[in-house]
């Protein structure tokens, strides 16, 4: 009763129709994400949340491919379970049925990879520089160097970040992630992927010429000198140059603020007078950069164990080439 | 023209030595292998159809290796519409998953569209009611070779897009049609057992040459696909 069941449930020629539908079915779903480009940036991630929240009509292809999507995911179950059982009870093209089995085996397990990673998947993206990140799930990061290389026409053509990550469990790791080169923490559940890298200027030093003495400058941070104490402000991008705006504050006296041009070539207004000293700029200081994606895909083993079936099923179905030999 | 089988064969074995040395000098420039352009994109799809027609020769008839030929002629052609300018290599495409995901998938491209044609010059083997004859049928075995060659593209890429942009699948228009391509040539892998839907055989191998078109032209040029070529 429950085989004649799953034989109806399973049945090849639904199996068929519904493999139809369903390609049917994302056609219309990849021409109204091409003329909704409000609603769906291209190359987005595989996050089914956003589609039901907030519930639109918009989205209605994706609604009722979930709905064809289980069709048949329940057609091809049952096909399953009636090929298993053939290949039990008969001797006849056990390799090719094998290779059947394990190819709607994958499929089946793809959409269930598909449906966990689209739920409970996350995507964050941020940026990493030598100041220590939380990122939740993966830990304290920081980044210690990027080096770009690049092809003749200028164009990029790698970079390479190195980060240092102390893990919750406090394992400390260094990792250089590069293009196609992700770190992959928790059996790559977690994933640090680079999206770009590069030195960004981090604030400058000042000098003074008699006494060698030099002062490093970086954004709201106070440093403490003789006769007072300095602060920089902020640092611009104006049209006759970068400048940058320092607080002094001397030990006797009202606070000013000061102009600093953050070229050498500009003779004074590349200076400033703090108290009795004159102090000159006499260069940039950078730091290292990467703007990375964060990644969590929870169903990752699934989809390992999904794709190796898959690829033993497709060698088994072996092409005919192969099978004209054979024979 | 193409009914005198050496001369034939002869020219398509000389055209892909040229289209070799082509791709050889672009590689040299370019420190790149396999393609990073339109123009090679369309040469390689031209090549393939050409070698799909070279291996096949002797099982289809002189009307469907004329009309492959004048298909590899058409995407060559294709590539004069585009600028001759090099382009370097992006380091998303400088991994091993490049050259082992799109070769394969244009494979599959190029023995589809065989089996298309073979459909549409459709033979006794298509008409038969017996599944073992039309399972036999070259138009079967070029889908399930296609069919190889794209699931492994497939694998490939998923594997290719984990690494590099952290998921294996995302919504872009080439690899939604992928996925269509892919169901889609599956699903009629079955039809020889189907025997309710059979007479279905020859339309939609037909129908799977425009999915095709759409699959490696339309979303390349009509749609916000990253996939440009």
């Amino acid at each position: 009763m429950i085989y004649s069941l799953i034989k109806l449930v399973g049945h090849r020629n639904l199996g068929f129709i519904l493999g139809l539908v369903v390609v049917l079915n994302l056609a219309i779903g990849s021409l109204v994400m091409n003329f909704h480009t409000e609603l769906y940036p291209p190359f987005f991630h595989f996050d089914l949340n956003y589609f039901f929240d907030p519930v639109r009509v918009e989205h209605s292809w994706l609604y009722a491919l979930v709905i064809t999507f289980s069709l048949y995911g329940i057609n091809l179950s049952a096909s399953i379970v009636e090929s298993a059982v053939d290949l039990v009870q008969s001797q006849n093209q056990r390799l090719r049925r094998t290779a059947a089995l394990l190819i709607h085996l994958a499929i089946l397990l793809t959409m269930v990879a598909h449906l966990f990673d689209g739920f409970y998947g996350q995507t964050q993206q941020g940026v990493i520089s030598d100041d220590e990140v939380t990122i939740p799930g993966i830990g304290l990061v920081t980044t210690q160097s990027v080096e770009s290389i690049y092809h003749p026409d200028g164009s990029l053509k790698d970079t390479k970040v190195v980060l240092t990550i102390k893990r919750d469990n406090g394992e400390n790791i260094e990792q250089t992630i590069a293009y196609n080169e992700p770190a992959l923490f928790d059996n790559g559940e977690w994933e640090i992927i680079i999206q770009s890298g590069n030195r960004e200027v981090s604030g400058f030093i000042i000098g003074n010429r008699s006494s060698g003495q030099e002062i490093r400058l970086i954004p709201k941070s106070a440093v403490q000198i003789r006769g007072g104490t300095l602060t920089l402000l902020n640092m611009l991008n104006t049209q006759m140059g970068p400048f940058a705006q320092i607080s002094w504050k001397p030990n006797r006296g009202k606070r000013e603020t000061k102009v600093i041009a953050l070229n050498p070539t500009t003779g004074r207004h590349s200076s400033l007078t703090l108290g009795q000293t004159e102090f000159y700029f006499k260069e940039l200081t950078y730091r290292p950069v990467a703007t990375v994606m964060v990644r969590y895909n929870p169903a990752i083993l699934l989809i390992t164990f999904a794709l190796l079936i898959s690829a033993i099923g497709t060698i088994l179905l072996k092409p005919t080439w192969w099978r004209r030999e054979q024979s | 023209m193409f009914g005198r089988k050496r001369e034939a064969s002869f020219s398509l074995f000389a055209l892909l030595i040229t289209i070799t040395l082509f791709f050889a000098a672009r590689a040299y420039l370019k420190e790149f292998f396999p393609f990073t352009d339109k123009i090679e994109s369309f040469a390689t799809l031209s090549t393939l159809i050409v070698i799909s027609a070279l291996v096949y020769r002797e099982q289809i008839a002189n009307k469907e290796f004329t009309a492959l030929l004048v298909l590899a002629l058409a995407s060559l052609s294709a590539t004069l519409i585009f600028e001759d300018k090099l382009h370097y290599p992006t380091a998303y495409l400088r991994t091993i998953w490049y050259p082992l995901h799109v070769p394969l998938s244009f494979a599959a491209y190029a023995l589809w569209f065989l089996a298309g044609i073979d459909a549409i010059y459709s033979t006794k083997q298509l008409k038969s009611t017996d599944p073992a004859v039309a399972e036999r049928a070259l138009i079967t075995q070029l889908n399930r070779n296609g069919f190889i060659f794209f699931s492994f593209a497939m694998l490939f890429g998923g594997i290719w897009g984990y690494l590099a942009w952290g998921a294996y699948f995302m919504w872009d228009s080439k690899l939604l049609w992928s996925i269509i391509l892919w169901l889609y040539y599956g699903n009629l892998l079955h039809i020889d057992a189907l025997p309710r839907f059979r007479h279905w055989k020859v339309p939609l191998y037909a129908l799977g040459m425009v999915l095709i078109l759409i699959t490696f032209i339309g979303t390349g040029f009509f749609t916000r696909s990253i996939h440009k070529f």
